[in-house]
């Protein structure tokens, strides 16, 4: 039994002492001679990617002053660099191409020359709907870019105070001629809407390229596939470009209403409609680009269809044939036709 | 010539009317409200 007790008392020693060893830290331990009191820390960034959010509880009424943190990495990444990729590719590729596109073909003449002979292409109510729409475009256009560009382009040149006036009154610009923009879509897609549907004529129009690449000039109605394109664009990118803009304009109006939201904030409803309005505006401007080009330098007596409003009939035979055919039938050509 | 100033007048015109009005306070919180604060609520 004196062996059993004894061997009793040495497990509780050295039980004892095993465990004043663990509890006990090396001297280096006790005095260290480096401190990283952030090597364990969690990061915002690991924080915000576990939590997307950082939300408490407020007493105001407008419950979104209770969030405190809120997804934004992303939409600030594509603001700041995708949209401006997206915005350079576009504009600058389409300028390219138009500039390229010149130098090869050169402007499309009137082949046969004046005829003296003119008829009505646009009336004056159509003409102001363009212009309308088209000034209001420009300075939407430009103040548009200034939001994704100038920050970048114009403070080095004219420094931060004057762009951020010229930046204050270019959104005041921005924002309120929307509304006649947004008007001039409306009207134009009422009224040119009947002669914008597709048809057979397109698709061998465009198979011929258009008579704008090649030397053939396929018959084409009152507005040819090309145009087409142009008229869709204006009325789903301007579209496009009014809903989301006005859902910028008015964030706590359209984002809330019904509890309607995209994802899973308001915020990101928002992000959202300002995402698809850069993209929408950025490609409308570079298909503008291609529009003004063919409208001015392109082609030979292009403009006067929107500036005067009437066409030289050997234009009008040249690019619109069929419908010189039933405008001829109407009675609709002025002037008399040129000694033989 | 007299059509695109008659155009561009009206742009500016309707653009003109939009700002009174959004101003106005009728529509309080829109972020385009930038003239004044009148009306804004939280």
């Amino acid at each position: 039994m004196p062996t059993s007790a004894s061997l009793r008392v040495f497990v509780a020693a050295l039980m004892l002492a095993v465990a004043a060893a663990f509890t006990v830290p090396p001297a280096t331990a006790q005095q260290p001679t480096q401190v990283n009191p952030t090597a364990q820390s969690v990061k915002e960034k690991e924080l915000l990617k576990e939590l997307q959010r950082i939300q408490g509880r407020s007493t105001l009424p407008d419950t979104r002053t209770a969030v405190l943190e809120q997804p934004g990495r992303d939409w600030r990444q594509f603001q700041q660099v995708t949209l401006r990729w997206i915005g350079a590719i576009a504009i600058l590729g389409m300028l390219g191409l138009l500039v390229l596109f010149y130098l090869i073909r050169g402007m499309v003449k009137i082949e046969n020359g004046r005829s003296g002979r003119t008829l009505v292409r646009f009336s004056a109510f159509e003409r102001f709907v363009h212009w309308m729409t088209a000034a209001s475009f420009v300075v939407l256009a430009l103040s548009g870019l200034n939001i994704t560009f100038g920050k970048e382009l114009l403070t080095p040149l004219i420094g931060p105070v004057a762009f951020a006036e010229w930046s204050q009154w270019a959104k005041y610009a921005h924002n309120y001629l929307s509304f006649p923009f947004t008007l001039g879509v409306v009207l134009m897609f009422l009224m040119w809407l009947a002669w914008n549907f597709p048809s057979a004529a397109d698709f061998r129009w465009l198979a011929q390229g258009g008579g704008i690449v090649g030397s053939k000039h396929p018959p084409a109605k009152r507005f040819n596939a090309g145009q087409k394109v142009i008229y869709w664009v204006v009325v789903l990118g301007g579209g496009a470009a009014a809903i989301t803009g006005y859902l910028l304009m008015f964030p706590f109006y359209a984002t809330a209403v019904g509890g309607y939201t995209v994802g899973t904030t308001d915020i990101a409803a928002v992000q959202l409609a300002q995402m698809v309005h850069g993209i929408v505006g950025l490609l409308f401007i570079a298909i503008m680009l291609a529009h003004i080009y063919i409208g001015t330098v392109g082609m030979q007596g292009a403009f006067e269809a929107m500036g005067r409003g009437e066409v030289d009939v050997n234009w009008a035979r040249q690019h619109h044939s069929l419908w010189l055919e039933k405008e001829a039938q109407k009675g609709h050509v002025r002037g008399s036709a040129p000694a033989e | 010539m007299r059509v695109f100033l008659l155009a561009c007048l009206a742009a500016v015109l309707i653009g003109a009317g939009s700002a009174y009005v959004l101003n106005g306070g009728y529509f309080p919180n829109a972020s385009s409200a930038v003239f004044s604060t009148k009306g804004v609520r939280i």
